[in-house]
């Protein structure tokens, strides 16, 4: 047994095989299952990162419109609805909003399901584990309804607080903006207020707004642990969840890890994209 | 255009104040804050429930741990006007304790890192050099993991109970405070009356807080209640998936959890403890922003 493990090699060594199997894509063996990590991991993690995606899009989309439109309207009653809503939106508990939309979305009105990622019968052939792609790509028009319907609720709540941050700094990045000469000049040549706000302003307003999203994608994966717990959504918050739990070690050290990696690499992502969305930016 | 002539008002009444009488920064603040009705109302429902947590056992109508089993999942009523829940306990009563752990628990926390971060935030900014890389990168190592992730790892290899849930908070908010105090000494330390302090020929400690912790400190204050929303909602998230507060004491977290089963049968006993969390944070972020407008007018957005 302890040969098996390999406890009879001092510590490095045994660090260095980790590492090295790290490297290699080995994650080790589940206490619980006594599966590859790894291969049990991955459509976990492919769960999360479909809902993670899809959120993001919704938040986005949601806030840097809700951000234009409060600013557009500044300190008009629009404006005001806006921050108010964007306000609780921030001081919304994801695991009270997930439970409040249960409540209203499933149990009152029936219109969404509240569990899981597709119903008992749907059969999936996952090729990406990314349900929503797979099913497009495969022209199953049904599953694809099914897996979207499934989509809407944990997305939704795990979207509301990036949604509210974005909406506040879009606001305040764009009312900075639209006072600069620029935007005179062009509203002066008679250019329309949309495309003035579109085309003109969003693209020196989208800066800080970038760096939050990015803050805001690495802190979705922390709320997506409560999110997934509560719409019973198989992805790698519960699987961690799941091996506290079972004070499985290998697997809870293995997810952290995981996580924390594409949190780093989404922070990077983000750091190269500003270059690219602003050309005064260079890194060498 | 009639906002700028507005600012102008604003600017002429400032400057015939600091003419007639020379206010402290704190007092200028305290106006301004004053005059800001959102941060007051945060202020309010911040008062409201700290005074709910303070007398929570004399305004309680019933006990918060039993209930009477007969009255099981009432709806609200006139005799329980939150209803109650699966054990017949009353939730208003449950609501009104849980307050004590929300509020002492989000306090204590932040409280905790405020003080570890300024200690290493200043360290590492008044001693620079290898002291600093060190700390900094510690800092940066924390901050490489998804805050409530860390969290839930740190409270699993300690135990689950509410002192190391806090602790847990704690330790995820140091390198929050740390970075900021870091750079607001870095910039302080610069200042002409600091090399006149140390001309004068005071020694290390006496400047650091005499004059640098001083002059670091409003941005913390600001950051320290937006702090204490967060951790409210991480203290209840770490109860709600059981990694926190531990019956027979309440939590609204916890209150949460347990409703999960009834959401069918019982809305309300999931309805009411989160409104409570939403409520007390909101309460905090707007003192926070109120606050920030305040002690620093170049921030106001």
């Amino acid at each position: 047994m302890e040969r098996h493990l390999g406890l009879d090699q001092p510590w490095y060594t045994q660090y260095f095989e980790y590492v090295g199997g790290l490297l290699t894509g080995d994650f080790g063996i589940s206490i619980e299952t006594n599966r590859a990590i790894a291969s049990e991991l991955f459509p976990h993690l492919m769960a999360t990162v479909e809902l993670t995606i899809v959120a993001m899009g919704i938040a986005i989309f949601i806030g840097v419109n809700a951000g234009i439109i409060s600013a557009w309207f500044h300190n008009r009653m629009l404006d005001y609805a806006v921050m108010v809503l964007a306000l609780v939106g921030v001081s919304m508990p994801v695991f009270w909003l997930g439970l409040l939309e249960q409540y209203v979305f499933s149990v009152e009105l029936g219109w969404l399901p509240s569990t899981s990622r597709t119903n008992a019968a749907t059969q999936i052939d996952p090729i990406t584990h990314i349900y929503f792609i797979d099913t497009l790509i495969q022209g199953e028009w049904g599953q694809f309804k099914d897996v979207l319907s499934h989509l809407v609720l944990p997305s939704v709540a795990l979207a509301t607080i990036p949604m509210a941050i974005i909406a506040r700094i879009t606001r305040s990045s764009m009312l900075d903006v639209m006072k600069s000469d620029y935007i005179r000049t062009a509203k002066a040549k008679g250019v329309k207020g949309f495309i003035v706000v579109y085309k003109h302003a969003l693209k020196n307003a989208i800066i800080p707004v970038m760096t939050v999203i990015g803050l805001q994608a690495g802190l979705l994966l922390g709320g997506a642990i409560l999110t997934e717990t509560i719409f019973g959504w198989p992805g790698l918050g519960t699987y961690i969840y799941n091996a506290i739990l079972a004070r499985d070690y290998p697997v809870i050290q293995s997810g952290i890890l995981v996580v924390a990696t594409i949190f780093v690499f989404i922070n990077l992502i983000v750091d190269l994209l500003y270059a690219l969305v602003d050309p005064r930016i260079k890194y060498n | 255009m009639p906002q700028t002539e507005v600012k102008k008002d604003t600017v002429k009444v400032k400057n015939q104040q600091a003419v007639t009488q020379p206010a402290s920064p704190w007092k200028d603040a305290w106006r301004n804050f004053k005059k800001n009705k959102i941060a007051v109302t945060g202020t309010i429902i911040v008062l409201i429930f700290t005074i709910m947590a303070i007398f929570a056992p004399w305004l309680t109508p019933y006990s918060h741990s039993s209930g009477q089993l007969v009255d099981r999942l009432q709806p609200p009523s006139s005799d329980h006007w939150l209803g109650t829940d699966d054990f017949g306990r009353d939730i208003l009563s449950r609501i009104i304790h849980g307050a004590r752990i929300s509020l002492t628990g989000g306090f204590a926390a932040v409280f905790g890192s405020i003080i570890v971060g300024s200690l290493l935030g200043v360290i590492a900014a008044y001693y620079g050099r290898w002291v600093d890389t060190l700390i900094s990168r510690i800092f940066d190592v924390l901050l490489a993991f998804p805050s409530i992730l860390l969290a839930i790892a740190i409270v699993t290899i300690l135990e689950p109970t509410l002192q190391n849930a806090l602790i847990a908070i704690a330790i995820i908010n140091v390198p929050n405070f740390g970075r900021l105090i870091r750079s607001r000494v870095l910039s302080v330390k610069e200042e002409e009356f600091i090399t006149a302090a140390r001309a004068v020929g005071m020694n290390d400690r006496r400047i650091l807080f005499k004059h640098i912790i001083p002059n670091s400190i409003t941005p913390v204050v600001v950051q320290g209640t937006l702090a204490i929303a967060t951790a409210i909602i991480e203290i209840a998230a770490l109860s709600f998936l059981g990694l926190g507060t531990q019956p027979p004491k309440v939590d609204w977290g916890m209150m949460l959890s347990e409703s999960q089963q009834y959401i069918v049968s019982a809305p309300w006993t999931m309805i009411f403890p989160g409104l409570a969390i939403m409520l007390t944070v909101l309460g905090f972020n707007l003192m926070g922003d109120g606050l920030r407008d305040a002690l620093d007018p170049k921030m106001k957005s």
